[in-house]
């Protein structure tokens, strides 16, 4: 790709920038939110028309005006969430990648060439290929769009931050599966936020900022970068400041305040298949034991799909458990007590791992959206809205959390990502509650975004707030919370003080290696 | 040359307007070619379609009858649907409701002196009943996971065989056809003009009502989060179900009203053509209105326009047939329906350059643009430029 330029309304998206990807190599694209890589990427696979520039293919001019067309060159893109029909088969949900599916499909044909193909490259879900879509962990829903774009005979890969939702173990297992391509003579493109990932296992890399190519590595010049220059190259800071470790800095800044009152207590809490139906497969809890006070962040770590959506949904009161203690504020929870609302009340919030299904209601207005919470506590009198104060309240919360969007009346729909997440995050830890829990609040934010995130739920844990933190990242545990627990299949294996434990051990937890 | 299909964002309200009025002539002008082979004048027929329902006051006072129930019908669709719900029982709801007020009417003989109250009470009457109907199929689907549409739809045959069951028998009128004895004079409603009663002015306050209740209170906003997105309704810890069956009693209720003001203010009794399908029109009403309840007093008023327009071509042309006038009405909806669907979406030429150095490969030259990728390109317009402006 050569001097490809990209204009959107009101801004320069990309300015002149030049993208290679080789045979055998793997070529890692850096940048903040809001960079360019997915503008680029989106060039590349046929979803984005450039305005100026060239692509070619070994050698040949082309023009990707589809993303049917970036596929039939061989372009694969490997998305996040990957989109697939949940109540199809994992074979069949495959097979819709197939390019020269006939319309009365040979079932018998189909399945033996697609598992040819899961093979050959040992994806790893041979297992799997009649089980329903739904029933899938996120880690091996990845694996579903990989092998679709393998069907098509794929030489290059593009992975758009794969390893966001992928616990250690399952991150270097597709680590593997990426050098077995390459070793195949494919080409990866490879996007992340992680920079020890991309040191790792990039052969090149390209640093993208505002839309232009700031920097780029290649060979020896890769290997040997220092995640220091690359971060201060992404966030167009000089060399020497500190800009690597945003959460260590929050750390350090504030000591961890003592313990207050009592915030959470559970006994032998079980949560069964029937509450959870609505998550994926195998999000249950069994023999939960938690003991979380004011002033307090716990850490929840744990492979994809280990009962982390259970426990969230379970402490903001979506569910009913089965058995168990339940203890709220020093307070037991009756078995009618348990709903979003009654938790709310009491000062439990929420900030969910599905933000733009469940946290925000998309359609509607940014300032709707903030009111979510407080509609009816602070701006309802007899039933009727206060529609004037709401709009300047929510004029206020746009100003004071810094959501960049036209005005309070856009669909808050067409935020991006991190924008989202900052209206969530004000929105929930507004009403100083007592209780947070927190599902994976800085998933794919980038890092200024990640640190102010972090530094509110500091800063809420500073006021006396019990913080329940769960996520994939194990440097971002141990980094802030105080304690970390350990979830594996819907039981906690393993508890530590932060302070005693280290990556290694924890992800070794992660695994089932059980202390 | 190529021709892409893009999507583009909300219209704002005044290209709104053109977009329906320009489908409005579009679709005018096939449906006169539709007169044209039925061998009718076209300008007269035309003519015709707009001056039977406005050139006389008699003429606008059958709009104004028939407008009544039909934005009654419209609201009942269309509030449902702000909250994600299909109503297609609006019929069934007014069919009970009628059959309540002239239960009402027939059995309670009103004391000397409180003859005001004969309306009001056939409506609440109607009201109930008709919310109670609607409550059931919204029972189903929040107790039970069974489809609303297919609930209401299955209402309304349920709804016309009891009506049908007493005015075949109990309530068999004296002459022996399907129909009831008429009600007193203090069961109807006041006319102002003609046979157009004062129901229409209670429908036009009901749908400002429901615009202020949606716009300025709690209630409305709930829905409103309900409607966007239910999990997002569940997650702020909404009570979701109690508004859900809400919603359904409200617009069963507003159906029934309507029933109710067909026998008391139109036909003063109860018959078997009480509607003759105000319930399923309702549902073109809402959508033409795209559910906002001040558009329904317009679309509504519109629909009720045709109908009368309608009624009119059949006797002033003979050769039209009742069956060319519907397939013409149908003709003129489908106009203003798709005028609002593809106004979505805008068309970019594109000067194609296959022939040149850039070369396709594709087994499909012409590429449908399939909206979701366009879609997805028009989003991430918005994505992008917020994100850069952050960075």
């Amino acid at each position: 790709m050569q001097a490809i330029g990209k204009r959107y309304p009101g801004v320069q998206a990309l300015t002149d920038v030049d993208f290679a990807v080789h045979a055998g190599e793997v070529h890692a694209l850096l940048g903040e939110n809001g960079a360019g890589k997915s503008t680029l990427m989106g060039v590349l696979a046929g979803h984005v028309r450039p305005d100026r520039g060239m692509i070619t293919i070994d050698g040949q001019p082309v023009l990707l005006p589809t993303p049917r067309h970036a596929l039939a060159h061989g372009i694969g893109m490997v998305h996040q969430h990957a989109l697939a029909s949940e109540r199809h088969s994992v074979l069949e949900n495959i097979a819709l990648g197939w390019p020269r599916l006939p319309f009365w499909p040979r079932r018998r044909a189909l399945r033996a060439h697609i598992a040819a193909a899961v093979e050959r490259y040992s994806l790893g879900i041979e297992a799997l290929l009649d089980a329903p879509m739904h029933a899938l962990p996120v880690g091996s829903r990845q694996k579903v769009e990989i092998a679709r774009a393998l069907l098509h005979e794929a030489r290059v890969l593009v992975f758009d931050e794969p390893t966001a939702v992928l616990a250690p173990v399952e991150a270097e297992a597709l680590f593997a599966l990426i050098a077995r391509f390459c070793q195949r003579g494919g080409g990866v493109v490879f996007i992340s936020h992680k920079l020890d990932e991309v040191r790792a296992i990039a052969d090149r890399i390209t640093v993208l900022r505002h839309g232009r190519r700031v920097a780029h590595y290649a060979g020896i010049d890769a290997r040997g970068v220092d995640a220091a220059r690359l971060a201060s190259d992404m966030m167009g800071v000089a060399l020497g400041s500190e800009v690597a470790s945003p959460l260590s800095d929050a750390r350090t800044s504030e000591p961890s305040p003592e313990a207050t009152a009592p915030a959470l207590r559970l006994h032998n809490v079980s949560l069964g298949d029937a509450a959870a139906s609505r998550g994926p497969a195998g999000e249950r809890l069994a023999d939960i034991d938690l003991q979380l006070d004011g002033g307090r962040m716990l850490g929840v770590a744990g492979v994809a799909g280990s009962g982390q959506r259970a426990l969230a949904e379970l402490l903001a009161g979506h569910h009913r458990p089965q058995s168990g203690r339940f203890e709220l504020f020093g307070r037991p929870v009756d078995s009618r007590q348990f709903s979003p609302r009654h938790f709310a009340d009491a000062g439990v919030a929420y900030i969910p791992e599905d933000r733009r299904e469940r946290g925000i209601a998309g359609p509607l207005s940014v300032a709707d959206n903030l009111l979510l919470r407080c509609y009816r506590r602070d701006f309802t009198r007899a039933g009727v809205f206060a529609r004037g104060r709401a709009r300047r309240f929510a004029d206020q919360q746009i100003a004071a959390h810094d959501i960049r969007c036209p005005s309070r009346d856009t669909p808050a729909r067409t935020l991006s990502g991190g924008n989202v997440q900052k209206l969530i995050a004000g929105r929930e830890l507004d009403g100083e509650p007592g209780l947070i829990v927190a599902a994976y609040p800085f998933r794919g934010l980038d890092l200024g975004a990640v640190s102010e995130v972090a530094a509110r739920l500091r800063a809420a844990q500073a006021r006396g707030a019990a913080v329940v933190l769960i996520s994939e990242d194990v440097d971002h545990l141990l980094d802030l919370a105080d304690d970390v627990a350990v979830l594996f299949r819907g039981r906690i294996i393993a508890t530590a003080r932060c302070a005693d434990t280290d990556a290694a051990t924890l992800g070794l937890w992660m695994g089932g290696e059980a202390p | 040359m190529k021709v892409r299909v893009v999507a583009r964002g909300e219209l704002g309200r005044a290209r709104g307007v053109i977009v329906a009025l320009s489908a409005l002539v579009v679709s005018l002008g096939a449906g006169s070619g539709l007169f044209a082979l039925a061998g009718a004048p076209v300008g007269g027929a035309l003519w015709v379609l707009v001056s039977e329902p406005f050139g006389s006051l008699y003429g606008f006072s059958e709009t104004l009858v028939t407008a009544t129930p039909l934005i009654l019908c419209g609201l009942a669709v269309a509030l449902a649907y702000r909250v994600g719900l299909w109503n297609i029982g609006a019929e069934g709801q007014l069919q009970m409701g009628a059959f309540a007020a002239t239960g009402m009417a027939l059995s309670v003989s009103l004391p000397a002196g409180v003859d005001a109250l004969g309306v009001p009470l056939m409506v609440l009457a109607g009201a109930l009943l008709g919310a109670l109907w609607a409550l059931l199929a919204g029972i189903l689907r929040t107790h039970a996971q069974v489809s609303e549409i297919l609930a209401t739809l299955m209402l309304n045959y349920v709804a016309v065989a009891w009506v049908g069951f007493w005015i075949y028998g109990p309530w068999k009128g004296e002459d022996g056809f399907p129909y009831t004895a008429y009600i007193d004079d203090s069961w109807q409603l006041s006319t102002f003009l003609h046979r157009a009663h004062i129901g229409l002015f209670f429908a036009a306050g009901l749908a400002v009502l429901l615009w202020l209740v949606l716009r300025y209170t709690a209630f409305g906003y709930e829905l409103r989060v309900l409607g966007a997105s239910p999990a997002t309704a569940h997650y702020a810890g909404m009570p979701t179900r109690a508004r859900r069956l809400a919603v359904m009693a409200m617009a069963g209720g507003l159906a029934g009203v309507a029933g109710a003001f067909e026998v008391s203010g139109v036909a003063h009794r109860l018959q078997e053509s009480i509607s003759p399908g105000y319930g399923y029109s309702g549902i073109i009403v809402a959508f033409l209105a795209r559910s906002q309840p001040l558009a329904v007093i317009f679309s509504g008023l519109f629909l009720a326009a045709l109908a009368v327009g309608g009624e009119g071509l059949e006797i002033a042309f003979p050769s039209l047939s009742s069956a060319t006038v519907s397939a013409f009405e149908g003709l003129l909806l489908l106009g203003v329906l798709l005028g609002q669907g593809l106004s979505r979406y805008r068309l970019v030429f594109v000067a194609s350059s296959d022939k040149g150095s850039n070369v396709v490969r594709s087994g499909d030259p012409d590429d449908d643009g399939d909206d979701d990728d366009s879609g997805s390109e028009t989003d991430r317009v918005v994505d992008r430029g917020d994100e850069a402006r952050q960075s």
